[in-house]
C-alpha cells in the first residue's frame, strides 16, 4: 500500500513539471507586409535617427530598408530639418549648430518613394532627470540548463537612483542598459600563438532584453528618492576578466512615447500565461496624411536622456570570478584562438565612453 | 415501483388461464378491464411501455399472459404479481435483475382501508374529478422531496412534486391508489378516499442501495420530453460524482463542462462558458445569493462543496423570467437543508485537498443544521518539486457552506445560509493573489392553502481580490472587490395542474469597492491611491404563466422589466462632441453627491416557450429570451483573472442586451432507456463589452476610453444521446457553436480586425464528450471521460521588424489562428465498501487518472526571443497524466 501511495504521490508532482513550454513550428502564412517607421529626437545636440523599413518574415532579420524617403523633423515654427538619408533604411539629422531645447515642439514627416507622406502627432521635448547613482550587486539565483538541470549561478545586477524632486512636474522615464567589455590578445596560452601585433579588443554587448522594457511613470510612485531601480543583469562570467563597464540610458519620455513602451512592455510579457491579454502590433504616433485608418508600426520619440556609467575591473569584484579553462571568451583550449575582430560588435579602437 | 420489499407468490395458475376476454380491443383500457375481471387483479403496466393501438388476438387459445404481453409491442416483457394486488406488465430484463421469475400469482384485489380520507362520502362533490394538493416529505428528515412523480393506478394522471414538495393532481371521485416514486426512494402506495378537494401528504422513504432504480429513473426522464424548458439541465450530486475529476476533487463546475454547450478557454481556465457568452454572462446563484467568481485555484476547481448542495440546475436556453442580469445562461446551487431528525454526514480524504460535511436536527422535526467545509495542502507538493520557484511557492484555498432551517409548521420554513470561500496563490517571490467571497441569505417560504406558495429572500454578500508584487522598489498591493444587497419575492400561484403562475419582483444593490494600490513593504515607493468605483440599483418585476392547453402543447408566456440606476457618488467625465472617448478628448467633468441619479436604463425582456409532444416519446420545443446585462465583467484576458473586476454600466457603458432563440427536438427510445436530443440555438448581443489594443484597464477612472462598441453573435447545434439505465450508463454529445465579436467604432482605435468578425477567444466550434459510467457490479464502478474539442484561436506572430536594436513581434488579425485540437481521456474506479443498507457508515475509494494517456495539450502560442532568435512556443498546462487518490466516507 505504501508503494501505491509513493506512485500516486509521484504522479501527482509530475504535474507540476508536465505544464511546460515547447518550441512549436508555427505553420503561419505571411503576412502582406507593413511600413515602420520609428524617429528618435533627443534634446541637445547629436545624432538624431529615423528608420525606415517593413516587417520581416518571422523570424529572419533581412530587414527590407525604405529608400529614397524624404524625411524631415519639423519644429512649432513650421521649420524643417532634413534627415540625410545614410542606407540601410537609416535616415539622420545630425544637429551640430541648433540645439533641441526642452518645451519645442517637433513634429516627424516622412514621404515614402511611392509618394505617401506620414506624420506624427506633435510632440513637446521633455526635460531630463539625472541619475543620481549607479551600482552593481553580485546575487546568485537558480538557473536550468537546456537539459532542465538546475544549478546556481553568480549574476551582476545593476540598478540606478534617482530623485523626482529633480524634476518639475512627474517624468514618465525609459531605462535601456548597454555592456562593454574587453580582452587582451596577449594572455593567450603557449600553445595558441599570439597574435601580431598585440591587441586590447573591445566588445559591446547589449543586456537589455526585448522583455524587459524598463519604465516608470513616475506619478504611481511617491515624490522623493526611487532607490534601487533595477536596470540590468549579466551573467558573472569570463567577460570580468579584464575591464568591464555599463552604461545606462534614462530617457525622459513624453506620454505618447510612454504610452507607445508602456504597451510594448505589456505585449513582450505575455508569457503564454492564461492570465494573459491577447497580443497585438502596437501602433505609435504616426499616421498617414492620406487615410487616417493607416496608423504604421513605430513611433516618433521625442526625449532628453541622462546617462550613467560604472566600470569595473577584475580586482574590484568580490567573490573571484569563476575559474576559466581558457582565459579567452569563447577561446577553444583545442583549437584555434579567437581574433578580435570576429566577436560581433567588436573593435580595437577603443571607444570614446571608455574610461 | 419494483422495490426490495415487495412481496411475490409463487402461483403462476392465473397467468396461465386461457385468455378469457375478447379478440379485439379499441384501446388499452378496454383491454384492462377484461384482464382485471378475469385475473382478480388490478392491471397495471408501466407508463413507458407502449401499448398497441388496436389490440387483437387470432384466437383465444392463448394464456392470459400471452394477452396481456403481446398487447404490448417490441419488448420483451414479462408479468409479474405485486403484493397480491396488482398484475404488473414490465420489461423481462427488470425482473430478472431483482431474481425472480416472470410470473407470479395473487388473488387479491381488494385496497384495503383508506390511508387517506378527504371529504365525506355521505356529501360526495358534485365534480367528478377532484383537484388535490400534496406534499411530499422525506419520513425520516421531514424535508421536502422534489421530483418525486405522483400517479394513479390507471397512469393517465400524474404530477411531479417541485421543490417545494408540492404537487397537484386531478383524481376521480372515490377510492383508488396513489403512487410515488423517486431514483434512490423507496416506492410509496396510498389508498386515497377522496369525495371531496384537500391536502395531503406523502412520506418517501430514502433507498440507500436499490438495484430497482432504473424503472424510477426511466419516469424521471421523460420529464425532459414534457417540460417547457430548452435547454435546462439538472445534475444530481451523484452524477457529478461519477465524472473522473482531476486530483480527485468532485468539481461541480468541471462536471458542466461535459455537457453539451459548455466549455471552458481552457484548463485551469477560471468559470465556464455557456453558448457563445463570456464568463461573467453566467448567472450563478447559490441558494439566492450572487456569485461573483466561482472558482478556487485560479480555476483548477470550483467553490462548491458537492456534499453540501441539494441539486445543480443550468438553464442555458430559456431562462424563466424569475431570473435576469445576465446575457447568456443561469446557475442554481442549492444547498440542501439539513435532516430534521438524524445526524450524519460525508468526508472525504484526497491528496489535494479535504472536505466534510455533517447535518442534523437541533430542535428534531424543528430546526436543523447543514455545514461543509474544504481545505486544502498543496504546499507540500509544491515543495517536492524539484523548481526553485515552485518550491517558493504556496497555494491554497477553504471554503465554508452551512445552513439552518427552520420548520415553523408545514407550511412555513425559514432557512439561513452562510457561504465563505478564500483563496491564495504567490508565485515564488515574484506575485501573488488572494480573493474571498462572501454570502449570507435568508429565505422564508409559505404555502397559502391548496394553490399559492411564496419564496421571499434576502441576503448581503461581497467578492474581494488583491493582487501583489513584493519584489522591488515599486512593491505594491492592488485590491478591488463588490459588496451587494439582493432581496427577491417569488410567488407561484397554481390553479390547476395545467396550469401554473410565477410572478415576483426583485432588487439588487451593487456598491463597487473603490480600487486601491498601497506600497508593499516599507522600501516601496509606490504612491497609495484609490479609484472610487460606481454604484447602481437594479430593480425587475417579472410575470410568467405556464399554460398546458392540452395533452399536446405546452406554453410558457413571461415577461421582466427591469431597471438598472447608476447611482452617486460619482464622476461623469465629458468629452468633444462628435469625438473618439479618449483622455486627450476629455473637456469637463460632472460630479454628483450620494444617492444622485448618474444614469438610467431599464427594459423588457420578453421570455416565451412552446412545447409540442409528438407522442409520449417525444416532443418539440422553442424559445426566444431577451435577456438584459447591467453589471460586466471587466476582464481582457484569455481566462479571467482574480483581479478581474466588475463594472455597472454608466452613461458611457450601456447593458448588454441578448437574443435568445433555441430550438429543441427531443426523443427517447426503448422505455426511456435512451434519451436523445437535438437543440439549436442563436444568440446576438448589442452593447458587448469588448476592448481597445492593449487596453489600461486598472485604477482607470475612465475606463469608457478603454472600450471599443462591439457586437456578438453565437450559434450553434448540440446533439445528445443517452443511456440512463442499466450496467453502462452515459451520455454523448457533440456541440458545433461558434462565438463571434464585431467592433463598431467610428474611430480607429475602436477597431478591431479591421471591424470585421472575429471568433471570440473561447470560440471552439467542435466539441464531443463521452461519458460513461460501468457499474460492474454492487462494489465497483469504472468511469471514463473522453473529451475533444476544436483548438482555441489565438493571435500569433507572423512576423518581426527592429525598433532601435530590438526585435519586435508583429502580430496577425486578433484570432486568426487555431491552436491544435484539444483531447484528453480520464478514467476513475470507485470502490464502495459500505454497502450495507443497515450499516453506520459507507465508505469508498476512487482512483482516478486524469489525461490518462498523457497528451500535451496546447493551451497557448506565444512568442520569445531566446538567444537573439525569436521563436515560437507552445505553452501545455497540464501535460502529462495526473493519478489521485480519494477516501469518502458517509456516516
Amino acid at each position: 500500500m505504501r508503494n501505491f501511495f509513493s506512485y500516486i504521490c509521484v504522479g501527482c508532482l509530475a504535474v507540476m513539471l508536465g505544464g511546460c513550454v515547447e518550441t512549436v513550428e508555427l505553420d503561419a502564412p505571411r503576412v502582406e507586409e507593413e511600413l515602420v517607421i520609428y524617429g528618435n529626437l533627443h534634446a541637445g545636440l547629436g545624432r538624431n535617427e529615423v528608420q525606415i523599413a517593413y516587417t520581416q518574415e518571422f523570424g529572419t532579420f533581412n530587414i527590407q530598408e525604405e529608400t529614397g524617403a524624404s524625411v524631415f523633423f519639423i519644429d512649432g515654427n513650421g521649420e524643417k530639418f532634413t534627415c540625410a538619408e545614410e542606407g540601410s533604411g537609416i535616415y539622420a539629422w545630425i544637429n551640430e549648430d541648433r540645439p533641441v531645447r526642452p518645451g519645442e515642439v517637433f513634429t516627424l514627416e516622412v514621404t515614402t518613394a511611392a509618394g505617401v507622406t506620414y506624420r506624427s502627432t506633435p510632440e513637446t521635448v521633455p526635460a531630463a532627470l539625472p541619475i543620481r547613482n549607479i551600482y552593481f550587486e553580485l546575487n546568485d539565483d537558480v538557473v536550468r540548463d537546456q537539459f532542465g538541470n538546475e544549478f546556481s549561478k553568480t549574476f551582476m545586477d545593476i540598478f540606478v537612483d534617482v530623485d523626482l524632486r529633480d524634476y518639475e512636474g512627474s517624468p514618465l522615464l525609459r531605462w535601456q542598459t548597454f555592456n562593454a567589455y574587453t580582452f587582451r590578445e596577449i594572455e593567450l596560452p603557449t600553445f595558441c600563438p599570439p597574435q601580431n601585433p598585440i591587441k586590447r579588443c573591445y566588445i559591446d554587448d547589449g543586456i537589455t532584453q526585448p522583455e524587459d522594457v524598463l519604465i516608470l511613470d513616475s506619478k504611481d510612485v511617491s515624490r522623493g528618492e526611487v532607490k534601487g531601480i533595477w536596470v540590468g543583469r549579466k551573467p558573472f562570467d569570463s567577460t570580468f576578466n579584464d575591464l568591464n563597464i555599463f552604461r545606462v540610458f534614462q530617457r525622459t519620455l513624453t506620454s505618447t512615447g510612454f504610452t507607445y513602451w508602456e504597451n510594448q512592455a505589456k505585449v513582450f510579457g505575455q508569457g503564454g500565461s492564461i492570465f494573459d491579454s491577447a497580443p497585438t502590433s502596437v501602433r505609435g504616433n504616426i499616421v498617414n496624411q492620406n487615410d487616417p485608418d493607416d496608423q504604421v508600426l513605430g513611433n516618433f520619440e521625442v526625449f532628453s536622456a541622462d546617462t550613467a556609467m560604472i566600470s569595473m575591473n577584475l580586482t574590484d569584484l568580490n567573490p573571484a570570478i569563476p575559474p576559466q579553462i581558457c582565459q579567452f571568451r569563447r577561446c577553444n583550449v583545442n583549437g584555434p584562438c579567437i581574433a578580435c575582430e570576429q566577436f560581433q560588435n567588436s573593435s580595437t579602437i577603443k571607444p570614446d565612453y571608455f574610461p | 415501483m419494483l422495490c426490495s420489499n415487495y412481496l411475490y407468490s409463487q402461483s403462476t395458475d392465473i397467468l396461465s388461464t386461457k385468455w378469457e376476454g375478447k379478440l379485439n380491443y379499441p384501446d388499452v383500457e378496454a383491454f384492462s378491464k377484461d384482464v382485471s375481471a378475469q385475473s382478480n387483479l388490478l392491471f397495471y403496466y408501466d407508463p413507458s411501455l407502449k401499448p398497441r393501438k388496436i389490440i387483437s388476438f387470432k384466437s383465444n387459445d392463448i394464456s392470459l399472459e400471452d394477452a396481456v404481453t403481446s398487447a404490448f409491442s417490441g419488448f420483451d416483457l414479462g408479468v409479474m404479481i405485486y403484493r397480491d394486488q396488482f398484475l404488473v406488465v414490465v420489461p423481462r430484463k427488470a425482473l430478472e435483475q431483482i431474481g425472480i421469475a416472470p410470473q407470479s400469482v395473487s388473488s387479491s384485489v381488494d385496497l384495503g382501508e383508506s390511508d387517506i380520507v378527504l371529504g365525506d362520502y355521505r356529501v360526495p362533490s358534485l365534480a367528478d374529478s377532484l383537484l388535490i394538493q400534496g406534499r411530499v416529505v422525506d419520513s425520516e428528515s421531514g424535508k421536502a422531496v422534489e421530483d418525486v412523480r405522483i400517479f394513479l393506478q390507471d397512469q393517465q394522471r400524474g404530477a411531479l412534486s417541485d421543490e417545494n414538495g408540492t404537487f397537484s393532481i386531478t383524481v376521480p371521485k372515490g377510492k383508488q391508489l396513489v403512487f410515488a416514486q423517486k431514483l434512490g426512494f423507496e416506492s410509496e402506495r396510498v389508498v386515497l378516499e377522496a369525495w371531496g378537494e384537500g391536502d395531503i401528504t406523502i412520506e418517501v422513504s430514502e433507498e440507500p442501495y436499490s438495484l430497482q432504480e432504473i424503472l424510477v429513473q426511466a419516469r424521471a426522464n421523460d420529464a425532459s420530453i414534457r417540460t417547457l424548458d430548452v435547454g435546462l439541465t439538472e445534475l444530481t450530486m451523484s452524477s457529478i460524482k461519477e465524472i473522473p475529476a482531476l486530483f480527485g476533487e468532485v468539481d461541480v463546475v468541471k462536471s458542466l463542462n461535459s455537457l453539451p454547450g459548455v466549455s471552458t478557454v481552457g484548463e485551469g481556465a477560471s468559470g465556464f462558458n455557456v453558448r457563445g457568452g463570456g464568463i461573467g454572462q453566467n448567472l450563478i446563484l447559490l441558494d439566492e445569493g450572487l456569485i461573483f467568481n466561482s472558482s478556487h485555484a485560479l480555476g483548477l476547481f470550483s467553490v462548491f462543496n458537492a456534499d453540501a448542495l441539494e441539486k445543480v440546475s443550468l438553464y442555458k436556453g430559456h431562462v424563466p423570467a424569475q431570473f435576469g442580469g445576465r446575457n447568456s445562461s443561469v446557475l442554481k446551487v442549492e444547498i440542501k437543508d439539513g435532516d430534521y431528525q438524524n445526524y450524519h454526514g460525508n468526508a472525504g480524504i484526497g491528496l489535494f485537498a479535504s472536505r466534510i460535511q455533517f447535518e442534523g436536527p437541533i430542535l428534531e422535526n424543528k430546526l436543523s443544521f447543514n455545514v461543509g467545509a474544504r481545505f486544502s495542502y498543496s504546499d507540500w507538493l509544491l515543495g517536492l518539486v524539484d523548481d526553485f520557484d515552485i518550491q517558493n511557492s504556496s497555494a491554497g484555498f477553504n471554503d465554508l457552506t452551512s445552513k439552518i432551517s427552520y420548520k415553523l409548521s408545514d407550511k412555513t420554513i425559514f432557512s439561513g445560509s452562510w457561504f465563505q470561500s478564500s483563496d491564495q496563490f504567490t508565485f515564488s517571490d515574484e506575485f501573488g493573489y488572494e480573493w474571498q467571497s462572501r454570502l449570507g441569505n435568508f429565505r422564508w417560504r409559505q404555502i397559502y392553502g391548496d394553490k399559492l406558495t411564496s419564496l421571499f429572500s434576502v441576503g448581503t454578500g461581497s467578492y474581494t481580490s488583491e493582487l501583489n508584487e513584493p519584489g522591488g522598489p515599486e512593491a505594491f498591493t492592488l485590491e478591488n472587490g463588490v459588496d451587494f444587497i439582493r432581496s427577491k419575492l417569488l410567488v407561484n400561484y397554481n390553479p390547476s395542474p395545467a396550469h401554473k403562475l410565477e410572478f415576483g419582483a426583485e432588487g439588487v444593490a451593487y456598491d463597487m469597492q473603490p480600487e486601491k494600490v498601497a506600497p508593499l513593504g516599507e522600501q516601496s515607493v509606490t504612491l497609495a491611491r484609490e479609484v472610487d468605483k460606481d454604484q447602481g440599483l437594479e430593480l425587475a418585476v417579472f410575470v410568467e404563466d405556464e399554460i398546458k392547453i392540452n395533452d399536446l402543447l405546452g406554453v410558457s408566456l413571461g415577461v421582466r422589466y427591469s431597471q438598472f440606476t447608476q447611482t452617486g457618488p460619482g464622476t461623469v467625465y465629458l468629452y468633444e462632441e462628435g469625438g473618439p472617448l479618449e483622455l486627450n478628448t476629455t473637456t469637463d467633468s460632472l460630479l454628483f453627491q450620494s444617492g444622485d441619479e448618474l444614469q438610467t436604463y431599464s427594459g423588457f425582456e420578453p421570455r416565451v416557450s412552446f412545447r409540442w409532444l409528438l407522442d409520449e416519446e417525444s416532443s418539440i420545443k422553442l424559445s426566444y429570451n431577451r435577456m438584459r446585462q447591467y453589471m460586466q465583467l471587466i476582464s481582457n484576458t484569455t481566462a479571467a483573472t482574480p483581479v478581474d473586476f466588475w463594472q455597472t454600466t454608466t452613461r458611457y457603458i450601456a447593458p448588454t442586451v441578448a437574443d435568445n432563440y433555441s430550438f429543441g427536438y427531443y426523443k427517447s427510445f426503448a422505455q426511456n432507456m435512451w434519451e436523445t436530443s437535438l437543440e439549436g440555438y442563436y444568440r446576438s448581443g448589442d452593447n458587448v463589452v469588448s476592448y481597445k489594443e492593449v487596453p489600461d484597464l486598472l485604477l482607470n477612472n475612465q475606463l469608457e476610453t478603454e472600450l471599443a462598441p462591439a457586437e456578438s453573435r453565437a450559434y450553434g447545434a448540440e446533439l445528445s444521446i443517452k443511456k440512463v439505465r442499466g450496467k453502462l450508463t452515459g451520455w454523448l454529445a457533440y456541440t458545433y457553436a461558434r462565438t463571434e465579436l464585431r467592433t463598431l467604432g467610428e474611430f480607429p482605435a475602436e477597431v478591431i480586425n479591421q471591424g470585421d468578425w472575429f471568433p471570440a477567444n473561447f470560440d471552439k466550434p467542435h466539441q464531443l464528450n463521452l461519458q460513461m459510467a460501468l457499474k460492474a457490479n454492487i462494489r465497483n464502478t469504472i468511469s471514463f471521460n473522453f473529451t475533444y474539442e476544436s483548438g482555441r484561436p489565438v493571435t500569433a506572430p507572423v512576423g518581426n521588424y527592429i525598433i532601435g536594436e530590438q526585435p519586435i513581434p508583429q502580430y496577425s488579425l486578433r484570432n486568426a489562428f487555431r491552436i491544435p485540437d484539444y483531447h484528453r481521456l480520464d478514467v476513475s474506479w470507485t470502490m464502495n465498501n459500505g454497502i450495507i443498507k443497515r450499516r453506520k457508515y459507507k465508505s469508498s475509494f476512487t482512483f482516478a487518472i486524469y489525461n490518462l494517456y498523457a497528451r500535451r495539450n496546447p493551451f497557448s502560442i506565444f512568442f520569445r526571443r531566446e538567444n537573439g532568435i525569436p521563436n515560437a512556443f507552445r505553452l501545455s498546462v497540464i501535460g502529462t497524466m495526473v493519478p489521485s487518490v480519494t477516501y469518502n466516507i458517509s456516516f
